[in-house]
């Protein structure tokens, strides 16, 4: 018997969809590049620093992937081997948030990769080391916001396994995840501007802390998230490890 | 002998009712057993139980001497192969994949190939695969790692009649090789032929843990007499044995010492007689009857 580990890795390795949807993403970043072509000098440092928007598009295909690792074991029923071979039901759980973690990784390394790529062959001009935010070269501003996108990804890991773990369906995981990936950002400035008397409290919501990079980018934006940096930080991981530990819960008192 | 499975008097509740009511049971090493019952009694979570899948509320649960639990079962990742249900497959993976999912020795996974006849399609995606290949891609799993204790749940489901006497011969032939096996089927006719030890799970609880031989020896023996001419040969009995009260040509075992001058009565009345059966020849009217006689015994009781 091979170990769990080495099987999660095998199956994100033949199921197709797991690179075709990296294949788009890339290629959503390559259409980003050609459409900014004619774009100022700071534009296009901005566009580059963030990877050609290859970091949002990735975002949507770890939210796919990871809801349907969850949701088809139980679909399939395949869950069984999983639970027979594992000694506890949270090995086999956070076995696969280890592989979904790889994957991440991997996904955040290949955007990084192509934006470098796109840049050689669009913006030849652009030069990588020229100043960009907080002193930076451009290149680190880069590399800055992949680790950024990385460590907020896990609230997103967090939140689409939770919902995995309740639903049966992984289409609902994915259009939650997908539904907060665009408008939660807007649905917490929403409810920070029209009730100001629960700032204190509301501006821990979960949603706010998707203004991180945003935040990173434009550090006035504390206006409307009335978190520090860290205070965001903070909160991203404490939420993240609240989602995963409630999904964990959930995933083993699920009916096989 | 030895005995690969222990369950003793393990109990299951679920939503205030009794899913399993004091099961106990042992399997010795070396049989082929069947479970039966009618939908709803417990054998699959019988099965769920002993591999660790379900939690109980009370009782032990052994394999091969090792207690096994919904928390602690290694022995049954090393020691117990399974199909539960339906068989658990990934539609993106071919059936190759699935076999070097769960299994590392590539020589035995071709061995189990070629066994199941599976050479054909065995690199084609699941998701081509009809429910009788699905089935036996199942099976080739719970078999792949050579386990001491096998256990199918319903493994007949979907297989054309070739490839459940393929299967059949192949339960045989792992059998001899040392494998126990588990099995629980509907298709008691196809049980039957392989079975060497029988278990009857009703509502939760086990009515009876037998052999097949043994089975048919507690129910009524019944003996059915086919003439060319039934309503004329069932007067002259009840004219010539005006006491027994025979209401049809089927005779219960209480009055088979008689059959002979029945017999012998329908021939001297110029009536051909065209087979005389026994009723229960197979284990499916058995199980059904004794099941009934047990209902019936205990709707008495009440």
């Amino acid at each position: 018997m091979k170990p769990l580990m080495y099987q999660e890795f095998l199956k994100l390795r033949f199921k197709k969809s797991t690179w075709i949807s990296l294949i788009i993403a890339v290629g959503m970043m390559v259409l980003t590049g050609l459409t900014t072509l004619n774009v100022g000098s700071s534009d296009s440092k901005y566009y580059f620093s963030s990877a050609y928007g290859g970091f949002q598009w990735f975002i949507i295909v770890l939210i796919a992937i990871n809801a349907s690792s969850i949701t088809s074991e139980f679909q399939f029923g395949t869950i069984k081997h999983l639970v027979i071979q594992a000694d506890s039901r949270w090995r086999v759980y956070y076995i696969k948030l280890l592989a979904i973690s790889c994957y991440n990784f991997i996904g955040h390394i290949i955007i990084f990769l192509a934006a470098v790529l796109i840049k050689l062959l669009l913006y030849p001009g652009l030069d990588l080391f020229s100043h960009y935010h907080y002193g930076s070269t451009v290149i680190v501003n880069l590399i800055l916001n992949g680790a950024l996108d990385f460590f907020l990804s896990y609230l997103f890991i967090g939140m689409v396994t939770l919902i995995a773990c309740i639903s049966s369906n992984s289409a609902v995981a994915v259009s939650v995840g997908i539904g907060v990936a665009f408008a939660g950002e807007g649905l917490s400035n929403m409810l920070l501007s029209s009730f100001p008397s629960i700032i204190p409290i509301m501006r821990w919501n979960p949603f706010n802390m998707l203004n991180f990079q945003q935040q990173f980018a434009y550090p006035e934006h504390i206006h409307d998230t009335h978190l520090l940096l860290s205070q965001m930080g903070i909160g991203i991981f404490v939420w993240s490890c609240l989602f995963l530990v409630l999904g964990q819960l959930l995933f083993q008192r699920r009916k096989i | 002998m030895e005995k690969i499975a222990e369950l003793q008097n393990v109990s299951l509740r679920k939503h205030g009712g009794k899913i399993l009511d004091d099961i106990s049971f042992d399997l010795n090493a070396g049989g082929i057993w069947g479970i039966v019952g009618p939908n709803g009694s417990g054998k699959t979570t019988i099965m769920k139980v002993m591999l660790g899948l379900l939690k109980y509320d009370k009782g032990t649960v052994k394999i091969d001497n090792q207690l096994v639990t919904s928390k602690k079962h290694s022995v049954v990742r090393d020691q117990v192969g399974a199909l539960i249900e339906n068989p658990s497959l990934y539609p993106y993976l071919t059936g190759l994949q699935h076999l070097s999912l769960y299994s590392s020795d590539k020589k035995k996974i071709s061995t189990i190939v070629q066994q199941l006849k599976m050479t054909n399609y065995i690199k084609l995606k699941t998701k081509l695969y009809s429910l009788g290949m699905k089935q036996k891609l199942g099976i080739a799993i719970a078999l792949v790692n050579c386990p001491k204790l096998v256990i199918l749940d319903e493994p007949m489901n979907g297989l054309d009649p070739k490839s459940a006497r393929e299967l059949r011969m192949l339960i045989q032939q792992k059998n001899r090789e040392g494998t126990t096996f588990l099995i629980s089927s509907h298709v008691l006719s196809e049980l039957q032929k392989i079975i060497t030890g029988i278990i009857i799970v009703n509502d939760g609880k086990i009515s009876i843990e037998t052999t097949p031989s043994e089975l048919k020896k507690k129910v009524n023996k019944q003996v059915i007499i086919n003439t060319n001419d039934n309503d004329k040969a069932l007067k002259t009995l009840n004219v010539l044995f005006p006491d027994d009260g025979l209401k049809s040509l089927i005779i219960d075992s209480d009055k088979s010492e008689k059959l002979n001058e029945y017999l012998q009565a329908i021939i001297n009345n110029d009536i051909q007689i065209l087979s005389v059966n026994d009723s229960q020849d197979d284990l499916e009217n058995t199980m059904l009857e004794l099941m009934q006689h047990k209902s019936d015994k205990e709707g008495s009781n009440l």
